[in-house]
């Protein structure tokens, strides 16, 4: 008795698909017939997209020169924190050694304050690594700043009464390269020297 | 054995059923008529029902107009993409009525007689599309060349049932394409009168 029920329903459904009236879903093989008789395929039309060298993964000119521009800037910001983490450890070693410096005292200290610390390294990104127009690591202000703060050379001759005998005259210096840009913006940076006494003395680029 | 018996006459029941399903399908129903002609709005017609019954008159009406435009430029023999034929379809089947006719005209033949129109079937509806089901009959239409010599194709069938799908375009109705079934006849198809 159930199989019959089964074979009802399965007959009922046979049935009505039979009667349901073909999809006129057309896809690229479709085929359209004429008055002639003749018969046609014809492809169907797809629409284009919209941004295809960047959806489909082309390698187009641009989009590679693009892809090049932001490695580049992602190797820029890498370098960028690493001399920014760098500094921050020269910052608080040089003003340790600044307060040893200030609060020295040769009765109670003979050791000193020793030797000044290292300033990080600036960054060095060749312009030959780096593709497309204003992608070479130009550092701001700010940076430059304190990649000058970071060259300065500290005397590590020992904290003594007047004028340090290693700066004759506080006459300014060109070394090389030339000022830094803070010098190229008419400020002045004021140093404090192991005399204890604020030097007006515009701020050299050591080595370059 | 009896058990056996009872179920033939269940089969035969439910094909009976189908058979009767079938015949009350949709091109039995009174908007199938082969016109659009319209139809005063009863109170049981929803706003959703109207707006399907235009729909469906509208796009029934483009898909006329397109075969009359084929009409007319295979009986001149010309394949021109006139404003008949563009604000009447598109897509595919623009481009199918133009390689008919581009034929037609390459082969420096004319045609003589007009395609029958059997009747056209509703085959679904949503927002801005229409399916309809054409049952199209060429065997009237013969073909001539420049030298008035009959050139009909002879072997090949040339009715067909075709299933439409038209697009509302900016207000409205174009054919935008169509799948051929050749059939010997238009018996027991929806849009066979």
């Amino acid at each position: 008795m159930r199989r019959m029920i089964v074979l009802e329903l399965a007959l009922m459904i046979c049935a009505i698909s039979a009667v349901m009236p073909p999809s006129a879903i057309a896809d690229s093989t479709t085929k359209r017939c004429g008055k002639t008789g003749r018969c046609y395929v014809i492809a169907k039309k797809e629409p284009r997209p919209s941004t295809p060298a960047r959806r489909t993964g082309d390698l187009s000119p641009g989009s590679r020169a693009d892809r090049q521009n932001a490695a580049d800037e992602s190797r820029v910001k890498d370098a960028n924190k690493k001399f920014s983490a760098a500094l921050a450890v020269y910052d608080r070693r040089l003003a340790s050694y600044n307060r040893c410096l200030q609060t020295f005292d040769p009765s109670l200290n003979k050791t000193g304050c020793g030797s000044a610390p290292t300033p990080p390294d600036v960054p060095r990104l060749s312009s030959a690594t780096f593709s497309g127009r204003g992608n070479q690591p130009t550092p701001t202000a700010g940076q430059a700043a304190a990649i000058a703060v970071a060259r300065l050379q500290l005397p590590s001759i020992p904290p003594g009464i007047g004028p340090s005998p290693d700066i004759a005259g506080h006459q300014p210096v060109e070394h090389g390269g030339g000022w830094l840009p803070t010098m190229a913006l008419g400020r002045r940076h004021y140093q404090r020297w192991p005399d204890f006494r604020l030097s007006r003395r515009p701020i050299r680029i050591a080595g370059s | 054995m009896a058990l056996r018996g009872r179920g033939f006459v269940s089969v035969g029941a439910v094909v009976a059923c189908c058979a009767l399903a079938s015949a009350c399908s949709l091109d039995q129903s009174p908007a199938s008529t082969p016109s659009p002609t319209p139809v005063a709005i009863t109170p049981a017609e929803s706003q959703i029902e109207r707006q399907m019954r235009l729909d469906y008159e509208a796009a029934e009406e483009a898909y006329r107009a397109n075969m009359a435009e084929q009409d007319r430029q295979s009986q001149l023999g010309i394949a021109v993409k006139t404003e008949e034929l563009t604000s009447s379809a598109s897509d595919n089947y623009l481009v199918f009525v133009l390689q008919v006719l581009r034929d037609i005209r390459d082969s420096g033949w004319r045609a003589r007689g007009t395609t029958t129109i059997r009747g056209v079937a509703r085959g679904g509806w949503k927002e801005g599309q229409v399916r309809l089901s054409a049952c199209e009959d060429n065997s009237a239409v013969t073909f001539v060349d420049k030298d008035g010599k009959d050139v009909t194709p002879k072997n090949g069938v040339r009715t067909y049932v075709q299933d439409l799908t038209v697009n509302r375009v900016r207000g409205g109705w174009k054919v935008s394409d169509v799948e051929s079934r050749p059939v010997k006849n238009h018996e027991g198809v929806p849009c066979g009168a």
